[in-house]
């Protein structure tokens, strides 16, 4: 799949998480949608192209955050770490994998988010912030996986390209 | 982890960090604002858009709640009847004399700046919104917003040119001084990754009870006094505690806002030129 996708993909996800999912809270939170796709993304695609999504959601989600634009960028980078696992090849379903990963993803993107803000001076509740709202959550980014798999998975089977970089 | 991999990791590492060092410093404003203009018309449609979706939804959740609600309604129709039987007549002068009386004392000097609100920040773990409106309309860090009907929604936090993102008192990093407006019961509002609100070190003494309205009071010169923020919801009282632990709900729905005012004339002291 072209990376000329992910950049309008990511771009409109960002868009959609920022303007339309603060209004359909689930379980007190709503979808990380971006970070969704650049796991999902990095499923059925590989590491090495989860190393150019991963940077360029990272981006998109900080353009429309009210906080510094490396924050986000940072708090995704663990992703591609974690895509290692994907190559353990613990079981034999990606989709599978892609819901562990997200839920991977999400406890770790949320952590790193908040040491973030931690070291730029802000008071963190750490208990309270991963009962009510990083726990959650991973819960709803795991449920979101299922149709943002599939339309990345029917997009790469879609726009075929090569997997060199 | 191969080599390839852990110099990706670095590089990350090393441009995150330093743009979030040229972000802090404002160079990234002009593309930061740039973005938010190509977005924002996006944005507001999307919002449009998905309104009556989401308020559907809340009615749904909501509908054995509104059935009990709507039976002590009609119970209290039918007792209002009478009396607006009797108030008829002098009710529509009424209501236009006391609204305009109203806002005359309440804010006599008040300038406002109407916005648009475009987007809520993308991360569930802050409680941060996008307005249209930044430096260029004389917007500054600092700066209260408030509703139409005047309750607070929070502080200006960042401006960009053309937008600016705005901090609402249910932040978890957000407090403001206030007070019990029965009781005189002064405190902190604080707020929480639950988007409620609290009040922090209300004495044990202070008479405080559910329904009481809690407004700002003028304690630190960051907010004007007697803006409204809610309603106090549960009152907990234990004698081995220095302080009272009082819930309050927000008067003004935080999570649908459309259109808030930035109050432009009132200037908190930190922003007051030495």
């Amino acid at each position: 799949m072209s990376y000329y996708l992910a950049v309008p993909l990511l771009l409109v996800a960002a868009l959609v998480q920022a303007a339309v999912m603060p209004s359909f809270p689930v379980l007190g939170a709503y979808p990380n949608l971006v970070l969704v796709l650049v796991v999902s993304w990095t499923v059925v695609r590989g590491q090495r192209e989860g190393m150019v999504v991963v940077p360029i959601g990272g981006l998109c989600l900080g353009l429309v955050s009210s906080q510094p634009v490396g924050v986000a960028l940072l708090a995704a980078a663990p992703v591609v770490l974690l895509a290692e696992l994907r190559e353990a090849r613990l079981t034999q379903s990606d989709l599978l994998l892609a819901i562990a990963l997200v839920l991977a993803s999400s406890l770790v993107y949320e952590t790193v988010f908040l040491l973030i803000l931690q070291v730029m001076g802000e008071s963190v509740q750490w208990w309270g912030s991963f009962s009510r709202v990083i726990l959650p959550t991973a819960i709803i980014n795991s449920l979101f996986t299922l149709p943002l798999y599939w339309l990345v998975w029917w997009g790469s089977t879609r726009f075929r390209r090569p997997h060199s970089l | 982890m191969n080599s390839r991999v852990a110099m990706w990791t670095a590089g990350v590492i090393v441009v995150g960090i330093a743009l979030i060092a040229m972000s802090k410093a404002g160079a990234l404003g002009p593309l930061e604002n740039a973005v938010l203009t190509v977005i924002s018309p996006l944005e507001k449609g999307l919002r449009n858009a998905s309104d009556p979706v989401a308020e559907w939804l809340t009615n749904l959740g909501e509908l054995n709640d509104l059935s009990s609600e709507n039976k002590e309604l009609r119970a209290e129709n039918e007792r209002l009847k009478g009396e607006v039987a009797r108030l008829r007549e002098n009710e529509s002068r009424l209501q236009e004399l006391e609204k305009l009386l109203q806002v005359e004392q309440a804010y006599p000097d008040q300038e406002f700046l109407a916005a648009s609100v475009l987007a809520k920040d993308p991360s569930n773990l802050k409680e941060v919104i996008a307005i249209d409106r930044g430096k260029g309309d004389g917007v500054r860090e600092g700066m209260v917003v408030v509703t139409e009907g005047h309750s607070l929604v929070g502080t200006v936090t960042s401006v960009l040119d053309g937008y600016s993102w705005v901090t609402l008192i249910t932040d978890p990093n957000s407090a403001v001084s206030a007070m019990v407006q029965e009781s005189r019961a002064q405190g902190v509002v604080t707020g929480s990754y639950s988007r409620q609100l609290s009040i922090e070190f209300v004495a044990q003494g202070a008479a405080v009870k559910e329904g009481d309205v809690v407004i700002t009071s003028a304690i630190g010169g960051h907010y004007p006094p007697g803006l409204v923020m809610g309603r106090v919801t549960a009152v907990q009282s234990t004698p081995q505690e220095l302080f009272k632990k009082v819930s309050v709900e927000p008067l003004a729905s935080l999570a649908r806002l459309e259109t808030v005012l930035v109050l432009t004339s009132f200037v908190p002291l930190n922003l007051e030129s030495p």
